[in-house]
């Protein structure tokens, strides 16, 4: 089916369509999202989300851009939006259990880092990893991991984010020099 | 260059590698319909239990406040003035002290 009917099809709301669009993005989304959650069970749920909110919004969708463009933006705010809450919350915890976050991140699931992506005998070495991506900034963060995790080129995560080639390759770079830093600064105290 | 410093590179270098050898995971294969479920249930997203218990919550602390404000601010109410000013005068005869502000302050 054509990208164009795919989408005339959902906004219908047909069931065939919805579970043809699951199909094709289910491994997209998951792995992106592992890749800004890096725990199986936090990143499945969000995919849950992710295809709840396509369902949701696809009349917000405009004609023109890719659907693999859209997908990818809402799996990136979904991942940033989980990670900013638990970042509110470790900062707050009172301020969390008051307006019940504390709920909703025990309904999420646990911050244990488990990607099954790595090997084994790397998972430490990963986790390492993440903790250092973790500290970057946001759209360093973005950039980096959609280059580097899901191999998009300049161009896509340009479209992605919404912003220029120039910035991505910026972003990108500075990620890169940033996490080469927190590296070797970790390695140089864990002695 | 020390040989510190190189070990660090060289580790960070590799960590960074890892990313080289990332394999794909794969999705659950009931993904659509566990989508399906809380779609049809309607409790499609994280956010529709956690507004009620939000809701509630609010409205514990909005209570509170108000139970409190019920039980202190009686307190400070003219009405009890006189109360207090014959508590603390009972105090100030306990304690030999002068209460009257005006009367100043004399050593004996």
């Amino acid at each position: 089916m054509e990208e164009r009917d795919l989408i005339a099809k959902l906004k219908t709301g047909d069931q065939e369509a919805f579970k043809l669009l699951v199909t094709q993005y289910q491994n997209i989304v998951l792995n992106t999202c592992l890749g800004f959650v890096p725990n199986l069970h936090d990143a499945e749920d969000l995919v849950q989300e992710v295809f709840i909110e396509v369902f949701r919004s696809i009349n917000k969708f405009k004609a023109g851009s890719k659907l693999s463009t859209w997908v990818y933006r809402i799996a990136v705010n979904k991942s940033l939006e989980l990670i900013r809450s638990r970042k509110r919350a470790k900062r707050n915890p009172f301020f969390k259990s008051l307006i019940g976050l504390e709920d909703y991140q025990d309904t999420i699931g646990s911050e244990t880092f488990y990607h099954p992506g790595f090997e084994l005998e790397n998972q430490e070495r990963a986790k390492v990893l993440y903790n250092a991506i973790d500290s970057l900034a946001e759209n360093q963060r973005t950039a980096f991991t959609l280059h580097k995790m899901e191999g998009l080129s300049y161009q896509e995560i340009s479209g992605i984010m919404e912003v220029s080639l120039s910035s991505v390759e910026s972003l990108i770079f500075r990620a890169r020099r940033n996490l080469k830093k927190k590296l070797e600064n970790f390695y140089k105290n864990d002695r | 260059m020390n040989k510190n410093g190189l070990n660090q590179k060289k580790e960070a270098e590799k960590t960074l590698g890892i990313l080289d050898n990332l394999k794909r995971v794969e999705s659950d294969p009931l993904l659509f319909e566990k989508i399906q479920g809380r779609l049809d249930t309607g409790t499609s997203d994280k956010q529709a239990t956690i507004v009620p218990m939000t809701l509630l919550k609010y409205a514990a602390a909005i209570l509170l406040f108000v139970m409190n404000a019920y039980l202190v601010l009686p307190q400070f109410s003219d009405n009890s003035t006189a109360a207090q000013d014959d508590y603390i005068q009972e105090l100030a005869n306990d304690y030999a002290l002068t209460y009257d502000t005006d009367a100043g302050y004399e050593f004996n």
